[in-house]
């Protein structure tokens, strides 16, 4: 009976372990770029269903990136207190599986976009997948520049919004691309700085590795703030977006950066976690202000 | 004593395996709608 109890799995565990393993918060983040970026591609009328294919394709590329993305990291992630109880690390998933559903979720991803959308996008989508993880995911433990890296596929996805609606790619939406690339710079170095032991620990080569100060760490998040504040004002000055916009970037890229210069003069949990925060709080506002304001 | 891992596995492989199922039937609906219906 006891035994019985015990084997049975808690109600939600396995559905938690699937969230778990696709990364369902930061898929839906990404989705949310996807969308942005082809609310801001669409030229004149929205085409609803083609919206829904993107978003639909982009989820399970994503989804199906997450899962790859574990299966290859399955050892590490064990050593790392932060990501031990995943699912394979804790041995809650076979490792054969996740790696199936990771290639059938990239696979149909991809067809999907071709089908649906065009193939322009599902390349980029297909690019995402192949550098995210055999480009990023090696080079982890053996550059600190993993986190330059690893910002080209985090910003491929608004992009593949951008031309799933307009069906190429112009200066507009590579600012969109920079922006996105900009914007991750000091929302990770925020990460890797507060976790910089237990990265260590897993042997993953980052740049706040040693920096106890924050002081380096902190001087590359200001370095990258103040070039996303230049290029968010881009929009304004050579695409057609209103003077709400300017200033709305205007006031979110200043706010960005005071909180990348705090963390780089105190160096302290709490700065760190504000930057982070702020991070988390600027992206939606700048994108939703380029939509509107459009 | 491998019981309760066993049947965790068990339990996610089927999850794994509905999504993937999923997945491919999602990809195949899309086809079919651009066969016959475009």
């Amino acid at each position: 009976m006891k035994a019985t109890v015990q084997s049975s799995p808690r109600a939600g565990t396995a559905a938690a372990d699937l969230a778990e393993l696709v990364k369902a918060r930061l898929s839906l983040l990404t989705l949310a770029t996807v969308m942005a970026g082809f609310a801001l591609g669409v030229k004149d009328t929205w085409d609803w269903l083609l919206l829904a294919a993107t978003l639909g394709g982009t989820a399970l590329c994503a989804g199906g990136a997450a899962a790859l993305n574990q299966w290859w990291e399955r050892d590490h992630d064990g050593r790392m207190k932060r990501t031990r109880q995943r699912p394979l690390p804790a041995g809650r998933m076979a490792s054969s599986d996740a790696l199936a559903a990771g290639l059938v979720l990239s696979a149909s991803g991809v067809l999907c976009l071709t089908l649906f959308a065009n193939p322009l996008s599902a390349a980029l989508a297909a690019a995402t997948i192949v550098f995210y993880i055999l480009v990023y995911t090696p080079l982890k433990r053996v550059t600190t520049l993993n986190t330059i890296i690893g910002a080209v596929p985090g910003a491929l996805p608004p992009l593949i919004g951008w031309t799933a609606a307009r069906g190429s790619i112009n200066a507009e939406g590579l600012t969109l691309f920079a922006i996105l690339f900009l914007w991750q710079m000091p929302h990770f170095l925020a990460i890797a700085w507060l976790y910089r032991e237990d990265y260590a620990q897993a042997g993953f080569k980052m740049l706040s590795e040693g920096d106890e100060s924050g002081a380096v760490t902190g001087r590359q998040a200001v370095i990258y703030s103040l070039a996303l504040l230049v290029v968010s004002l881009l929009p304004s000055v050579f695409f057609d977006y209103s003077a709400v916009y300017f200033y709305g970037a205007l006031v979110l890229g200043v706010g960005f950066t005071v909180l990348a210069g705090r963390f780089a003069a105190h160096g302290s949990v709490s700065a760190a976690r504000a930057l982070f925060l702020g991070s988390i709080a600027y992206l939606p506002f700048l994108l939703g202000l380029m939509v509107l304001a459009r | 004593m491998n019981g309760p891992d066993t049947q965790t596995r068990r339990a996610n492989r089927r999850l794994l395996a509905a999504m993937a199922v999923f997945a491919v039937l999602f990809c195949a609906a899309i086809i079919l709608w651009k066969a016959f219906l475009t």
